[in-house]
């Protein structure tokens, strides 16, 4: 007699927190323990006319990965960096906002594309940038762990100033197991936010509980939070919302490849030219 | 009987008598039609419930105007006794609602009650049995603390993914949150939406409910864990062996649920807090409503969830529905229907108090498995204050109708949102339907049980002169 309008008497939407508390616990289910590999990196390249903003980072991601500075202002497109990279064995390259794109496009169609080091694109901030980090999560793969790797390294440098917020993201992937968890609908508009958050936490576990415990253990904060739409639009808003220069970091096969061009690096192009603040693929 | 009630229960009961009898008789039953049909159209879906009570306030209140049922008086006209005065009666409870909605809300999300539930999980190394002592118990910590709805829900996710994974059955489990919720909603104040209207309207002492609701707590949890598992005893078997199974449950790991260490360190602070708040309110001399739009407060500064994000999660539809539903009571007050009932129920216990008290307590158990237990409350809270009016002591009232609104929910299927939760949840999840059937024996079972003590314990805390602060209430009766 009263089912159909009991739930509506506590206040709270029900069905929207169940799913959410079944992602949940299917996350803490399905982890399985992994270590966090140390980031290793024997020197910061500074390329191109690296401005004071970007020299001031490259000096600042050095610092705390205990690695030298080296600058080769005539590295200035991405065939010269490569080149300058090989000379040097420099582990990440740093370059201006001004010549990212650039330097972005021609790594993505480049030759050495998957054995270039990690690479910075810095638009605005300095060294502050790496105190916050936005960390983007699709799916528990090697290039995200490398991504986890790099966001505990630079965060744990950073200490109680340190914060990853890590932002998850669905894929097409979870998007599918979402409909599976919906009744197999094929009408994605009735698959609530809540379903895709379910799948894409449960795939996630294990990422989240290596990045809370390395945190724990070395004292800087996390926050994590899924964010349903594009994944463009919804690192610029955890950008926003963060209120402090923030670095966001890519593991560069972050995103299945299509038409021959590395997704990680595509998304990095657009939040290089959307202004954000500093954008490093690893 | 105590003696101490006799004298002022008669003398009032005739005065009482003599008022009613001047009201005249056709207001009680217009007004009283317009109460029946509005909860008739809530229960059989015929209208939104917010809807329907707001239609019915509307036509309550212009049936009175009409009828002459408010008079004007020094500074308030007709109208503002019809509407204003009666919602102002009321206000304090929707808002420790809102107040409580916002709070639990963000320490629900926080993620410190999922990290403790699979803590609770591990310690029990998968066993089946010990397993449901945990669920059961984690259903009752938790809905304490966060009342019946988020509290229940959690615990129902948690058993019914742990159930999948060590290929359990998942019907005990399931059983033992929708019915260890209705317990829980006893443990304190705010435990429960029903509790906490009852609580306030009583103006119930937080602390009391140590000494009288929190052991019946105790007492029908056991009750519905050594029931449940008597029921069940076929399929609460491990699967698995014990290695596999100790070694497949040491391997969750609860760090993967947590989403911001901070906000649940903060919710944890706030909670505790709040809990404090309610605790010595009475002592501060302020309102409960107030402590809980403190807690709501600061819960919206310190969690770091956006404001809005918690504030649309209040259900403004119930309180929407807890406005229309008090003016069509407080309009019907007036007329003098719930005072002629409340003689009606007098009479019919012989003017005894505790064989009205037990009258109460069996009839609101046996109502509360068919209709939901908050219009039930609402119902009852004036006709309480009538038999109050006519002399008898109100305090063991209060408690009767807190201990069996929340556990009369347990005789059915759909008597409470803990089990609309646990048996959807089960459906949804695992397809697994527990039928009327089942549920009858297992829950029914449960409520049998729980009501004999029920009434028992009442009759015992009545008949001893238990009841914190009823002998106080009784000399001080009208």
């Amino acid at each position: 007699m009263k089912s159909g309008w009991h739930r509506d008497y506590e206040p709270f939407e029900l069905a929207e927190n169940m799913e959410e508390d079944l992602g949940l616990f299917e996350a803490a289910t399905h982890a399985h323990r992994m270590d966090i590999e140390p980031v290793r990196v024997r020197a910061v390249l500074a390329a191109t006319a690296a401005g004071a903003g970007c020299l001031d980072f490259a000096r600042a991601a050095a610092n705390r990965l205990s690695a030298e500075v080296l600058t080769d202002a005539a590295a200035t497109t991405a065939a010269d960096i490569l080149a300058s990279v090989a000379r040097s064995g420099a582990g990440l390259v740093v370059v201006p906002g001004a010549v990212g794109s650039e330097v972005l496009s021609g790594l993505v169609t480049g030759d050495g594309m998957h054995a270039s080091p990690a690479v910075a694109v810095v638009s605005r901030s300095g060294h502050t940038a790496l105190d916050a980090i936005v960390l983007p999560l699709f799916e528990d793969k090697p290039a995200a762990r490398t991504g986890l790797a790099w966001a505990c390294a630079l965060a744990a440098a950073a200490g109680p100033r340190g914060l990853v917020s890590a932002v998850e993201l669905s894929t097409p992937a979870t998007r599918q197991e979402a409909r599976r968890l919906a009744g197999n609908t094929s009408n994605p508009d009735e698959v609530r936010k809540a379903t895709v958050g379910r799948a894409v936490s449960a795939h996630l576990g294990s990422l989240v509980a290596a990045l809370q415990r390395h945190a724990l253990s070395k004292g800087y904060a996390v926050d994590v939070s899924f964010r349903p739409g594009w994944p463009r639009r919804e690192i610029l808003a955890a950008l926003s919302s963060l209120a402090r220069p923030a670095t966001v970091i890519l593991g560069r096969d972050g995103l299945p490849a299509t038409q021959g061009h590395g997704p990680a690096f595509r998304l990095a192009l657009e939040l290089v030219e959307e202004r954000a603040e500093a954008v490093l693929i690893v | 009987m105590p003696t101490y009630l006799l004298p002022p229960l008669f003398a009032a009961a005739e005065v009482a008598t003599a008022a009613a009898v001047e009201k005249p008789f056709l207001p009680m039953i217009v007004l009283g039609v317009i109460m029946t049909l509005t909860y008739v159209a809530i229960a059989f879906d015929w209208l939104h419930k917010s809807l329907a009570a707001m239609l019915g306030a509307i036509a309550a209140v212009s049936a009175a105007l009409v009828m002459g049922v408010f008079k004007n008086e020094a500074g308030h006209s007709a109208y503002d006794r019809a509407v204003h005065d009666i919602i102002g009666h009321d206000v304090g409870v929707i808002g420790v609602i809102v107040g409580t909605s916002v709070l639990v809300e963000v320490a629900g999300r926080s993620g410190l009650f999922h990290f403790l539930a699979v803590k609770i999980v591990k310690a029990t190394q998968g066993d089946a049995v010990k397993l449901l002592v945990a669920i059961a118990g984690a259903t009752m910590l938790f809905v304490t603390f966060l009342s019946i709805a988020p509290g229940s829900m959690i615990v129902a996710s948690l058993a019914l993914v742990v159930t999948h994974e060590l290929k359990l059955d998942a019907r005990p489990y399931m059983m033992a949150v929708g019915l260890c919720a209705n317990s829980a909603a006893l443990m304190t104040f705010a435990s429960g939406i029903c509790t906490i209207m009852l609580a306030t309207a009583g103006n119930l002492p937080y602390s009391h409910f140590f000494f009288i609701s929190t052991p019946m707590a105790f007492i029908s949890g056991a009750i519905a864990i050594a029931w449940i598992r008597w029921c069940y005893r076929g399929v609460l078997v491990n699967a698995t062996s014990e290695t596999d199974r100790i070694a497949q449950v040491n391997a969750f790991d609860e760090w993967a649920l947590v989403k911001d260490r901070r906000l649940f360190y903060r919710s944890a602070l706030i909670l505790g807090g709040t809990i404090l708040g309610f605790a010595s309110a009475q002592r501060l001399g302020i309102g409960t409503d107030f402590v809980a739009f403190c807690g709501g407060t600061a819960a919206l500064l310190f969690s770091g969830i956006h404001p809005d994000e918690a504030i649309k999660k209040v259900n403004w539809s119930l309180i929407l529905f807890f406005v229309g539903l008090f003016v069509i009571i407080g309009a019907v007050q007036e007329t003098g229907l719930l005072d002629w009932q409340a003689r009606q129920m007098l009479e019919l216990a012989g003017g005894d108090p505790i064989t009205t008290m037990l009258l109460i307590a069996a009839f609101v158990l046996a109502l509360s498995g068919v209709l939901d237990n908050i219009p039930v409350a609402a119902t009852l809270i004036p006709l309480v204050r009538s038999l109050e009016a006519q002399g008898l002591d109100a305090v063991p009232l209060w408690w009767t109708l807190v201990i069996t609104a929340n556990l009369g929910g347990n005789s059915t299927p759909i008597g409470s949102v803990s089990s609309v939760i646990a048996l959807n949840g089960l459906e949804k999840e695992r397809g697994v339907k527990v039928g009327w059937g089942e549920f009858l024996k297992v829950g029914g079972g449960v409520t049998i049980i729980q009501g004999v003590v029920v009434l028992a314990y009442l009759w015992m805390f009545a008949t001893f002169n238990l009841f914190p602060g009823a002998a106080t209430t009784a000399g001080g009766a009208p």
